[in-house]
């Protein structure tokens, strides 16, 4: 019966789209938590409840963390693969009330990351195609669609197990190759020393700033006021990284943007960015390996009791 | 418009409706022609005009051709044409040419540049009207009487702007019939629809967004990811113009016509002969038709018809687009095909599947010039397929994807065809049809055009 057949597939085609429609409608930031990795993180970190530190920041922090390991009380990472301005200033606004916060100070990417990059497609490209971008403001589905991505469908399981994690399971991009790689540092390697936050001169009047660095300071000005008006206690840090990078990112210039952001925030920065560490705790030169991990997360709980 | 816009989706389901509600056979081909203009002019409306233009020349001329059977008005007729896309796509690569030659020998020429708007479709429009007026002064079709049939065969929105490339003997038949309404049919249609829109949107476009990001920065490509961009590329290709090509086709039958199939499983050819009788297949017909058998095809010495191979290869290169690249991607699949009829012995006592695995390193091989955006780019990216560091990151739904698509090319094929939809159990198509629903929301990309687009 051709008729049955065609209405089975156009039921099909529609009921599906109609039912998503619906649930999506009924059950949106559920879904959205599903969908986007900033917003998921915090919704776990609201399964979890109450916590003792937060520590916010990209894949550097996501990947070098493990807030067990700072024995700072109980901790959660809601750091993720993300290095925007626009998403550590969402974050910072959803935080919530709480007692201190990590906020990783790293360059963010010229090119900043908007929020539901994973989402749907800029209102812009849909020139051409009224009944498409109609759609994209008004559907429900199509603004959390990525939730249905097989990939992202056990951070559901996540957000029923919350009070056992602490963040720091998800998102770990590089854990196929950690695993396929030797344990990091081998024997021999003695660079305990160079594990710790560096201190440097910090002219009396900061420097101007060029158009980026005003670009990155004004960021981080308004998302560390919007964590200390929810009653945070900030500590700014900057993660260790490789040699190469470290040629990059630990220059005059690099180092003065990071000291006048603490400087102009009035906030403390715990700053390894300078630290000569071996490149072997390190899986690909910039994101600490498990070892790395270990070694970092203790030596930056070290580094945070030792504050005033 | 965009056969993957929500708004063309939409209005062609209003149109379906309103032509098989139509009484009269004439209104139905009235409405093809309003909704074939809207459709073409939705983006740019001035190429409207060029499009009616075009009709009514071509119209004219092969009523004159039928009616004085004279080879300097088909002359005529296929240089006017030409001349419009030699205009319109080729006029600033060649004047290019013209001023970095003058530079070449110390000149600086100062040659106005043709206008930059390039019309939708103009290489398959063009290649359609051309084969026309050849059938008629062959005396093969006899020339349109009909006005509106005539330019219903040359506008049809589902074929207009990338093919594929309909004849005249094989649709201006179908124009004059006014076919019953056959839910079958729709039921096809929708089914090829609906599986085109997932191999552009769910496949060609997921993938295309690493290629393009990875042609745009070759220099900084590991040896893995150089690998990954060229197999994504020969996926991303097909996925997009089989898609097109599979939601032309299914379009067309839910107003009761029937264009020809374009591919057929062009990955599984066991030589690169077999493979042009597989990718796109409209294209090398049209051009061993009209353009390899009118230069002598291989009824001439062995050296002419070789080099009439690389003729015909060359300008098939160039069809797709106004670029050295096009050129000697057409002319490496030339030189491959002679190098196939010098071993055709040697090669007939090899097992089939090695002649398929050849074949197509071969044809991956050879897209890397045509997509190359320049010989520079060409040049970065070979040396990165031979000597880079491994990156770290693969990203792994693009090589799942790349992988997955190119393996399964058979069941797909047998999967994407009007036919199956009969064919298929009915709880076997939900599911296939809800799967589709389902990859094309959680993966399918930001909207790009179909890249036969610019051809």
């Amino acid at each position: 019966m051709p008729s049955r057949r065609l209405l089975l597939l156009a039921a099909t085609v529609l009921g599906l789209l109609f039912a998503l429609e619906v649930l999506c409608r009924v059950q949106p930031e559920g879904l959205a938590a599903v969908a986007h990795r900033v917003r998921f993180k915090l919704a776990l970190l609201h399964e979890k409840g109450p916590v003792d530190f937060v520590a916010l920041g990209t894949s550097r922090s996501n990947d070098g963390l493990s807030p067990s390991l700072l024995q700072l009380g109980t901790g959660f990472s809601a750091a993720t693969p993300s290095s925007s301005l626009p998403t550590l200033e969402f974050q910072a606004a959803h935080l919530g009330a709480q007692k201190r916060v990590f906020v990783e100070l790293s360059r963010p990417q010229g090119d900043p990351t908007a929020m539901d990059a994973d989402s749907t497609p800029a209102a812009g490209s849909w020139a051409g195609d009224p009944i498409g971008e109609w759609l994209h403001q008004h559907s429900a589905l199509l603004q959390v669609r990525r939730a249905f991505a097989l990939e992202n469908l056990p951070r559901v399981l996540g957000l029923l197990a919350a009070s056992s994690l602490d963040g720091s399971e998800w998102f770990r991009s590089r854990q196929l190759v950690e695993t396929f790689r030797p344990p990091s540092p081998p024997e021999g390697v003695a660079d305990d020393a160079a594990w710790r936050p560096q201190r440097f001169e910090v002219p009396p009047e900061p420097p101007e700033l060029d158009e980026d660095g005003a670009r990155v300071l004004v960021g981080y000005e308004r998302a560390l006021a919007s964590l200390k008006a929810q009653g945070a206690r900030v500590v700014l840090v900057g993660p260790p990284v490789g040699s190469g990078l470290r040629a990059e990112e630990c220059t005059p210039e690099r180092n003065r943007l990071r000291h006048t952001i603490a400087l102009r925030t009035v906030t403390p920065l715990l700053d390894f960015t300078c630290a000569e560490v071996d490149d072997r705790w390190f899986v690909d030169g910039e994101h600490l390996s498990s070892p790395g991990r270990a070694k970092y997360s203790k030596a930056l709980g070290d580094a945070a009791r030792a504050l005033p | 418009m965009l056969f993957h816009s929500a708004t063309f989706l939409v209005s062609v389901t209003v149109l379906v409706a309103l032509y098989w509600l139509a009484p009269w056979h004439r209104v139905r081909l009235q409405l093809l022609f309003l909704s074939s203009l809207v459709f073409y002019g939705w983006r740019h409306w001035p190429s409207v005009f060029l499009l009616l233009g075009s009709i009514a020349v071509n119209y004219t001329l092969g009523r004159l051709l039928e009616s004085r059977r004279s080879k300097a008005l088909l002359a005529f007729g296929v240089t006017i044409n030409l001349s419009f896309l030699a205009y319109f796509k080729y006029g600033r690569f060649a004047v290019d040419q013209l001023i970095s030659l003058g530079a070449l020998v110390g000149v600086e020429l100062e040659v106005p540049k043709p206008d930059a708007w390039m019309p939708l479709g103009i290489s398959f429009f063009t290649f359609q009207v051309i084969a026309y007026l050849v059938d008629v002064y062959r005396k093969e079709i006899p020339a349109e009487r009909s006005l509106l049939v005539f330019a219903v065969f040359k506008s049809f929105f589902a074929q207009l702007v990338a093919g594929p490339i309909v004849r005249g003997k094989e649709f201006l038949p179908q124009l004059h019939r006014a076919v019953p309404f056959e839910l079958a049919r729709i039921h096809r249609g929708a089914w090829l629809v609906l599986c085109g829109l997932f191999l552009k949107v769910g496949v060609a476009d997921v993938l295309g967004d690493y290629v393009d990001y990875a042609w745009k920065f070759p220099e900084t490509l590991g040896i893995n990811n150089a690998w990954l961009t060229i197999y994504a590329y020969a996926a991303q290709l097909l996925a997009d113009f089989w898609g097109y090509s599979t939601m032309a086709v299914g379009l067309a039958l839910c107003f009761g016509l029937t264009l020809p199939v374009n591919f057929e499983n062009p990955y599984g050819a066991s030589s690169l002969r077999d493979f042009w009788t597989r990718w796109h297949i409209t294209l090398s017909v049209w051009l061993r038709d009209y353009l390899y058998i009118s230069l002598g095809g291989n009824r001439v010495s062995r050296g002419r018809a070789a080099f009439n191979r690389l003729v015909t290869m060359a300008l098939g290169g160039l069809w797709h687009g106004a670029g050295w690249n096009y050129v000697i991607w057409g002319v490496l699949h030339a030189a491959w095909m002679e190098l196939e009829l010098v071993t055709q012995t040697f090669r007939a006592r090899w097992p089939k599947w090695l002649g398929v695995v050849i074949t197509f390193h071969v044809v991956v091989f050879l897209w890397i010039p045509f997509r190359a955006p320049s010989l520079a780019a060409l040049g970065t990216m070979l040396s990165r397929l031979v000597s880079a560091p491994w990156d770290i990151n693969t990203p792994t739904q693009t090589a799942v994807m790349t992988l997955g698509f190119l393996v399964l090319q058979k069941p797909l094929f047998s999967l994407v065809r009007a036919e199956r939809a009969d064919t298929l159990k009915p709880l076997a198509e939900v599911a296939l049809a809800a799967a589709m629903v389902w990859l094309l929301l959680a993966y399918g990309s930001a909207r790009q055009d179909f890249i036969y687009y610019v051809f």
